[in-house]
């Protein structure tokens, strides 16, 4: 199929899309923090992507793909740097969104409107967490912690060294775990955090 | 006791950190394991990070709110992108090759000018040349005080067509007089209110000389009548061949060829330009050619960008 994209079959490469688009839109999210961004995000990721697809040299091809959507949401952050006026606006008023309307399509784990109302709160407390990071930290713990992958994959990613990703991952790890405390209730009992107790 | 994770020193949550994630080598990770069982406080770090990470993990996929297949345009824009550098190319070529042909066009109009200076100073020597080999041949026919004669009374003018002719000074004034009016064509054309006005004098004194050629040519007296005298001149070479024989005013006479021979001398003036001259079209074609082929790919390039 990526063989088929390469010469420019767009049907092939539009397989490739559905194949994938999950997993960029969500990595694109958790890094933006809103989904008109991350689909805006996402799109441009997968069009230079169709450009740029002679320049694909094997490995994995998901890796590759969120690299380019990394890198996109990367250029959009910078963006919104140079015009803070519309970034801190943007900022400012979404975690203040109506609670009972959530806005993403969450698939919740458990059934029931009182359950998925308690996943979409602890989803904005975790979103809150992670907006609050700095980007290069974030992008880390989203492709680490978020999605799973490995130190090295990430480093790939990213386009870092191996000692960098390390580094940025416990920060922002040790970051998310002083914030998250404050959303304590929120958590389910297994995952509550714990004062140490001296 | 409530404690941040942050205020742990950075080595140690890098540790931890990577120690959860199994990133750590077999040597750190023993020593690590060795403080863990004697820090309570490591442990309790190490249990909020996992902690952490598991509640990050929690989070759900979010379904995306369409699709983000590509359409046949944005598709179509793929060929556009892969166009855009190559026609960047073709437009900075086209753009330099222009300004390269625009500037050998410069270069080679200057040349031409400074070229053409030294070709009317040869076309000088041979002027200049010419009557010295007419002085060496003059003394076999006439003494040069016949010459000197010939134009007795007019010093002035003489200077005068001497200066206008730019010819070598050492030349004794008789013969510049004589030749000074198809030999100073070429020069200039004011040469030839001087220079004719000189002959018709100098003719007028021989007497014998008219009815010649050289008569019919000089009747007009004008400038504008040179060509006819340039033409005219051949119907005098018969009589010229007889040089050697005739007087003084044969000796005028047999100038004729010569000066008809000079008065080829603008065709031979225009030599340098008319070889000129056919590149120089070439150029102007080619200036034309690249300078619009740069403005369309410039253009091209423009609105390639645009849709990309």
């Amino acid at each position: 199929m990526i063989h088929d994209a390469q010469k420019g079959d767009l049907e092939a490469f539009n397989r490739l899309v559905l194949a994938h688009q999950s997993r960029v839109f969500n990595v694109a999210l958790r890094i933006m923090g809103d989904p008109d961004s991350a689909s805006d995000a996402t799109q441009e990721a997968f069009i230079s992507a169709y450009r740029n697809l002679r320049r694909y040299r094997g490995g994995s091809f998901q890796g590759w793909l969120l690299r380019i959507v990394t890198n996109a949401c990367y250029d959009e952050l910078r963006r919104r740097k140079r015009r803070p006026a519309t970034s801190i606006e943007e900022l400012s008023t979404e975690p203040d969104g109506n609670p009972g309307e959530p806005r993403l399509s969450l698939a919740s784990r458990h059934q029931g409107p009182e359950a998925a109302a308690e996943d979409a709160e602890l989803s904005r407390a975790i979103e809150d967490c992670l907006r609050r990071l700095p980007d290069e930290f974030r992008v880390v713990a989203v492709l680490a912690d978020v999605q799973g992958y490995e130190y090295a994959e990430v480093a790939r990613m990213v386009g870092k060294p191996l000692g960098t990703v390390k580094s940025r991952l416990a920060r922002a790890r040790g970051r998310l775990r002083d914030c998250l405390r404050h959303y304590g209730e929120l958590l389910p009992s297994s995952l509550r955090l714990q004062d140490e107790r001296a | 006791m409530m404690r941040r994770l942050s205020d742990l020193p950075l080595r140690d949550l890098e540790l931890l950190s990577a120690y959860l994630d199994g990133e750590l080598t077999p040597r750190e990770a023993g020593r690590l394991q060795a403080r863990l069982d004697g820090e309570a406080g490591l442990r309790w770090a190490l249990e909020e990070l996992r902690r952490t990470v598991s509640v990050l993990r929690s989070l759900p996929e979010v379904r995306p709110p369409r699709s983000f297949t590509l359409t046949a345009e944005a598709a179509g824009s793929r060929a556009r992108a892969a166009a855009y550098p190559v026609l960047q190319l073709a437009t900075a070529l086209a753009t330099l090759a222009f300004v390269a042909v625009v500037g050998l066009d410069a270069l080679s109009s200057r040349a031409t000018g400074v070229a053409l200076a030294p070709t009317f100073r040869e076309q000088g020597e041979l002027l200049t040349a010419a009557p010295v080999e007419e002085a060496t041949l003059a003394p076999t026919s006439e003494p040069p005080q016949a010459l000197s004669a010939s134009a007795p009374e007019e010093p002035p003018a003489a200077s005068e067509i001497q200066a206008v002719g730019s010819a070598t000074p050492e030349v004794p004034i008789g013969l510049e007089i004589e030749r000074s009016s198809p030999g100073a064509g070429p020069g200039t054309a004011t040469a030839f209110p001087t220079a004719m006005p000189e002959e018709s004098s100098a003719a007028d004194q021989t007497g014998p000389v008219e009815g010649t050629p050289c008569e019919a040519c000089g009747g007009g007296q004008a400038p504008a009548e040179a060509e006819p005298l340039i033409g005219a001149a051949p119907l005098g070479s018969p009589s010229a061949q007889t040089t050697p024989t005739l007087g003084p005013q044969a000796e005028k006479l047999g100038g004729e060829p010569e000066i008809a021979d000079q008065a080829n001398a603008p065709a031979a003036f225009s030599s340098p330009s008319s070889t000129a001259r056919p590149s120089l079209p070439t150029l102007r074609l080619a200036e034309i050619g690249l300078g619009l082929a740069a403005a369309l790919l410039a253009s091209l390039t423009f609105r390639v960008r645009r849709k990309r």
